[in-house]
């Protein structure tokens, strides 16, 4: 009995619990106030447009764990996306285009960690600039077109078909699954909250710290990857200069709500997740029950002030700051 | 980190050698633009300054201002920020006004930011016309659109009516920013027609995307969902169609609507909403022609440098007949469906 309360005061207590529970409220008071919110169709669709914010979360996470910050995920990921598209507009096998774009962004992040580590950059700094370089090459190699008529193939990986089940929903799932057991169980994993905990620690105790550095962004730069695919997928055309411009904020915005530390050491998969799945139940709501265009922005501001307050509540009754 | 001093040291280093072999450059062409003497040495200079640099509409006005530019053996200067940045375009028209170039045209993103840049450029002696939107308390000596505002918002509005069996249900509006003037005279002047003439059509809201592909996208999927009953659709702003359309056929596909029930209505950008108007999703759209506005941009400054007047019912090369009013000058819409839509590139 006594072991059964404990286990159950744990799952109550763990770092997740103010941000699960805020999300449940949300998605409460959203299904009271309007009528086709809490439907299974609205789920889905809900489910569909989280899942490019929610993989690229789970990359700025990793991220932030190290103490990193990276600002420059939407260019890399519009820059994945038209790459992608013009790949398939020229007529490649899905297969290829998607190999390929893998590869492009897993290099492209990569490079942003190279740059980080060999020049002592800080990160912010770096990705500014790839941000800006990122963007600009994009809408170079368009020659500011949008790309579009993409191969039925290719559409079919952004496809909403087969509602909780389709490919953006299964893909995000399984990114996500991958990432807890990794952080979790995986030395890697273990190695990222040592270096983003306490760097100089983390060098005395023989630690690569550069080397987790440039995996970290690479593995972020292959996420963004899949987004910028799913992005181009989705939506059927992908445009340089517009796509995903204010992406590193709703990341950011997911990672810190989840219980991310901004300056390292801290960070949770599960947490993310529900951080990624609050906004996208705020953008949704908010069209539900017909706010006023005007109050979107601050509303939406307002709830993610909440989230953060959830959270420090919990850490300041563990003594914890 | 000394490193990434001695980098950045160095960048200022190049950005300021870049400023200073800048300047005499320009002021050769002041004393042309002093005299007000058509043949100077020096060619008139003007510079075109876009909402942003990237998208396809923008792209097409560009290539009206460059082609106005030769037509008129006039340099354009076409530069924008890479996106919607209402300070960079501030600090970008006030640079060339240093610059002393001979016109600004300028596609304003925000009504009133703009009106001091303005009167310091009528101070420097630069006329300034205004294209695509306005800022109509600032001293500009014309502004370039398509139609009146009402024209175009009622013009859209028919677009959907045309399509809706009859004109009733439930209607959305979705719009790009609701901070830019020019849509939201266009959504006043849609739904005050409804109010006036369309009694039983009844609007379920109205959806901003911030200019964001994304945004436009989920705000379409959202609102479907709250109203399954959904009778129509009225895109005011160009990347608001085809994600309209895109969500719909989702939608269709879901068995969430049913076929036809919705239709889409408004701003069709040719280029992006090709394959909706074939597929049938929808049956015909509106829009302006934006290299007749670029190239009316560089027409219309380089009119005012000459010092000849600009009058209605004007025949302009390449572009027609313009209509003037006040000062005004409107190069008009036009109306598109599946025969027609392959003649527009842009």
């Amino acid at each position: 009995m006594k072991q059964h309360k404990s286990r159950l005061s744990r799952i109550f207590s763990a770092r997740e619990m103010p941000i699960i529970v805020f999300t449940l409220l949300v998605y409460g008071a959203f299904s009271v106030m309007a009528p086709n919110f809490n439907t299974f169709n609205n789920v889905s669709v809900i489910a569909q447009q989280i899942t490019i914010n929610g993989i690229v979360a789970l990359g700025m996470t990793i991220v932030i764990m190290i103490g990193g910050m990276d600002l420059s995920v939407g260019s890399l990921l519009s820059l994945c996306g038209v790459f992608a598209g013009m790949m398939d507009n020229a007529g490649l096998p899905v297969a290829l285009t998607v190999l390929l774009t893998l590869v492009i962004g897993t290099a492209l992040g990569a490079l942003n960690g190279l740059l980080i580590v060999k020049l002592h950059i800080p990160d912010i700094i770096v990705t500014l600039a790839t941000m800006n370089i990122f963007r600009g090459v994009a809408v170079m190699v368009t020659r500011s077109q949008w790309i579009t008529d993409f191969s039925d193939a290719f559409l079919h990986i952004g496809s909403s078909k087969g509602g909780l089940f389709s490919i953006p929903i299964l893909l995000y799932v399984a990114v996500a699954v991958v990432f807890a057991v990794c952080l979790r169980w995986l030395p890697f994993g273990r190695l990222l909250y040592a270096v983003g905990g306490n760097r100089e620690a983390a060098v005395l105790m023989g630690l690569n710290v550069p080397s987790v550095k440039i995996r970290v962004y690479a593995v972020n730069g292959f996420l963004l990857g899949l987004a910028g695919l799913l992005f181009a997928s989705m939506f059927g055309s992908i445009q340089a200069a517009t796509a995903a411009t204010s992406l590193q904020f709703q990341t950011m915005g997911s990672a810190l709500i989840g219980g991310a530390n901004i300056f390292g050491g801290a960070g949770s998969v599960l947490g993310t997740v529900f951080g990624t799945i609050l906004l996208g139940m705020i953008k949704n709501g908010l069209v539900q029950i017909h706010a006023s265009e005007y109050w979107l922005d601050f509303i939406t501001g307002a709830v993610i002030l909440l989230a953060l307050l959830v959270n420090l509540i919990q850490l300041r009754k563990k003594g914890r700051c | 980190m000394k490193k990434a001093i001695a980098i950045i040291l160095a960048a200022g280093l190049m950005l300021a050698m870049a400023a200073c072999t800048g300047t005499p450059a320009p002021s050769a062409s002041t004393p042309a633009s002093g005299s007000g003497s058509a043949e100077g040495q020096a060619t008139r200079t003007y510079f075109v300054n876009p909402k942003m640099v990237g998208a396809a509409y923008w792209e097409a006005a560009k290539e009206g201002a460059l082609q106005a530019g030769e037509d008129l053996g006039v340099e354009v200067i076409w530069n924008g920020t890479s996106e919607v940045d209402v300070a960079k375009q501030i600090n970008m028209v006030t640079d060339m006004i240093t610059r002393k170039v001979d016109g600004i045209a300028v596609a304003v993103n925000d009504a009133t930011s703009m009106t001091n840049v303005f009167n310091q450029a009528k101070e420097a002696g630069i006329p300034v016309v205004t294209f695509d939107s306005d800022s109509e308390n600032a001293e500009r000596s014309y502004c370039i659109l398509p139609d009146t505002d009402e024209a175009i918002g009622e013009a859209f509005l028919s677009a959907l009516i045309n399509q809706m069996p009859e004109p009733k249900g439930k209607v959305a509006v979705m719009i790009a920013s609701p901070s830019a003037a020019n849509i939201i005279a266009w959504r006043d002047a849609a739904l005050a027609k409804i109010e006036a003439d369309y009694p039983d059509i009844e609007i379920v809201g109205v959806y901003p995307s911030n200019d964001d592909q994304q945004k436009a996208y989920e705000n379409a999927k959202s609102f479907i969902q709250a109203n399954p009953d959904l009778a129509g659709i009225l895109c005011l702003a160009g990347a608001e169609t085809p994600a309209a359309c895109k969500a719909v056929q989702e939608a269709v596909e879901a068995g969430q609507l049913e076929e036809g029930q919705v239709k889409i209505g408004g701003m069709g950008i040719p280029s992006l909403v090709r394959e909706y108007i074939k597929d049938g999703t929808m049956t015909e759209s509106v829009m302006w022609n934006p290299m007749s506005m670029g190239y009316l941009s560089v027409w219309a400054l380089d009119q005012i440098a000459q010092g000849n007047e600009i009058t209605d019912g004007m025949e302009v090369p390449g572009v027609g007949t313009i209509k003037v009013e006040d000062d005004r000058i409107y190069c008009g819409t036009f109306r598109f469906t599946a025969e027609d839509v392959d003649n527009y590139q842009f």
